[in-house]
């Protein structure tokens, strides 16, 4: 791999920060725990927080790529069109559970605001806050990846 | 009690099209979505249960796992640990599938998934034994079967998934997992053996007691991994999440500074696959936290528990109706699902009408599930190895089916001898 490829993919490449920001945190507990016999209050919050932002800009990441987790039986049997077709209606399916995202996620975002963690104060919408970010960006993918697929099968 | 019809009713189409192909994670989202506009709920319980169920200390130790298992397999320690398994029981009939299912167990100790081990042992075996005129067909069976010791053996992400599921001790399913991995490694040996002098393959010579001790010593490292893992947590020493932290250091020393193997840009490949892997890992698990709850708002449980109680009365039975519908669901679906969605359900109904210990309940199902990963449509497991050895997934299929009965003997075994399972939980006081 070569790593100035990472930087044309942005949403991997936070989600790889977070990952290695977490992983961080998490080793500096452990040696505070253990060293300094001096347990630390904030960690736990900060890395569920992270690991929350890691999991959804790695999910556009996996939708960019195109490796959701389906079964593929349907693939072998049908031919190239029905299958686009097939396909593009689930696409659709995708794009309203989106679009019920975003409009939940607006609404989340103004009920949670007055409440925040215990230890460190963060805001809890902030946390939440990337869910229906992430729709966002996801809602394009999935858009432009069911216009390549229909382009693709009747090519 | 009757649950919601409308619930069950979704709930049985979400299954069917997730079947015809709809990705997984969407499903569970489309299926909660319809309820939650049909009920006239508010959308922000989508976001609430998709973020927040994230936001637990203990989901940490999943990303970290996967961490520490690449980091070792990126480290090239698969090539010493088939050498040192090789030397160890390689003269044994049936030779190199002993040298096989040897080398998954040793390797099940740092991976914590079936997955992991068919990535990172699968291609060195199958080129191994193939090469020596093993026939591949066995080839692939005791490749793929000795991969399903991964997930019982700790560290074992499934047993994660489950434990944060069902609300049972990690700690305790880890040490419970530990016979009942060694009791699955025996039976795939005790067959291997009995098909390796059927057909007469040939076996190693043996190299000798300081040929052992050589590839012992270059394997050494990363065999101490399970040592820590299993005895910080067996003594309190560590949650499952800083269990997980130290696997990664450990790790990190091993790759960075012991075999000096690891580069920049191997680090960032590892980074690269673990971040991807866990968010779509993670994500399925988020999903199915909102399909949980929307099952349970639909009174789900409930039903269940009380057609269980209504129809069964035996432990007994109740364990071999569960063994028979994970088997079925763990090859329908994505073996997170029925982990997080229906093992929360059966295990307080296991607990409290049957009387089943929480942990061995725990390692039958985890266990129970994963056999799923070797049965099409959705066996993951079996989708790696048909790119490993561009063979058709039927044939990959066919070839680990003979290998389905010592795992589901194993299977048994620990359902109907809870000691297996719990005698090492018991001694370390869970």
């Amino acid at each position: 791999m070569k790593l100035r490829r990472l930087f044309k993919e942005p949403d991997l490449l936070i989600s790889m920060a977070f990952l290695l920001g977490f992983f961080v945190i998490c080793s500096l507990q452990v040696v505070v725990r253990f060293v300094l016999t001096v347990p630390l209050s904030w960690t736990e919050e900060l890395v569920a927080a992270l690991v929350i932002w890691m999991t959804f800009f790695g999910v556009i990441a996996v939708e960019r790529k195109r490796s959701q987790i389906r079964v593929e039986l349907l693939e072998d049997l049908l031919p190239p069109k029905p299958l686009a077709l097939l396909y593009t209606a689930f696409d659709v399916a995708i794009l309203a559970c989106l679009i019920a995202i975003i409009i939940g996620g607006w609404h989340t975002i103004s009920e949670t605001g007055y409440q925040r963690t215990p230890a460190l104060g963060i805001p809890i919408n902030s946390l939440v806050a990337i869910v229906p970010l992430a729709s966002i960006a996801l809602l394009v993918i999935v858009l432009r990846n069911a216009w390549q697929r229909l382009r693709e099968a009747w090519a | 009690m009757s649950a919601d019809p409308f619930t069950v009713t979704l709930i049985f189409a979400s299954i069917i099209v997730i079947i015809m192909g709809f990705p997984i994670a969407y499903a569970m989202i489309l299926c909660s979505m319809i309820y939650i506009v049909f009920n006239d709920l508010p959308l922000s319980l989508l976001v609430h249960e998709l973020g927040l169920s994230l936001n637990s200390f203990t989901m940490i130790a999943i990303p970290l796992f996967m961490f520490a298992g690449k980091l070792m397999t990126a480290s090239g320690i698969s090539d010493r640990i088939f050498d040192f398994t090789g030397n160890l029981v390689g003269r044994v009939p049936g030779g190199l599938g002993h040298v096989n299912v040897t080398s998954s167990l040793v390797f099940a100790g740092m991976s914590g998934s079936t997955l992991a081990d068919v990535a990172g042992l699968g291609e060195i075996e199958y080129k191994a034994m193939t090469r020596k005129g093993y026939d591949p067909d066995f080839t692939i069976g005791v490749t793929l079967s000795s991969a399903a010791i991964g997930p019982i053996l700790p560290p074992s992400l499934p047993m994660v998934l489950y434990g944060v599921a069902a609300g049972t001790s990690i700690s305790g399913l880890f040490l419970g997992g530990i016979l009942p991995g060694l009791l699955i490694a025996f039976s795939l040996m005790v067959y291997v053996f009995f098909v390796g002098l059927a057909r007469g393959y040939r076996v190693d010579v043996w190299a000798g007691w300081r040929a052992l001790w050589i590839s012992f010593l270059r394997a050494a490292p990363p065999l101490f991994t399970p040592f820590i893992i299993v005895g910080g947590m067996a003594m309190g020493w560590f949650s499952p999440t800083e269990a997980a932290t130290v696997a990664v250091l450990w790790a990190l020393f091993i790759s960075a500074i012991v075999y000096r193997t690891l580069t920049t840009t191997a680090f960032a490949e590892v980074l690269y696959d673990v971040a991807l892997s866990s968010s779509r890992l993670l994500f399925i698990v988020a999903t199915a936290f909102l399909f949980g709850w929307v099952s349970t708002f639909g009174e789900v449980p409930q039903m269940l528990a009380a057609a269980i109680e209504g129809n069964i009365t035996s432990p007994v039975v109740f364990l071999l109706v569960c063994i028979v519908v994970n088997l079925i669901l763990g090859a329908v679906l994505e073996n997170a699902i029925p982990l997080l969605i229906l093992a929360p359900m059966l295990a307080p109904i296991a607990e409290a009408t049957y009387g089943l210990d929480p942990i061995h309940f725990g390692v039958v199902m985890v266990f129970n599930i994963m056999i799923g990963q070797f049965t099409p449509p959705i066996g993951l497991s079996l989708f790696v190895m048909r790119d490993i050895t561009g063979f058709s997934l039927g044939r990959v299929f066919m070839a680990v089916l003979p290998f389905l009965g010592p795992l589901i003997i194993s299977l048994l075994i620990m359902a109907f001898v809870p000691s297996i399972v719990t005698a090492i939980p018991r001694a370390a006081g869970f």
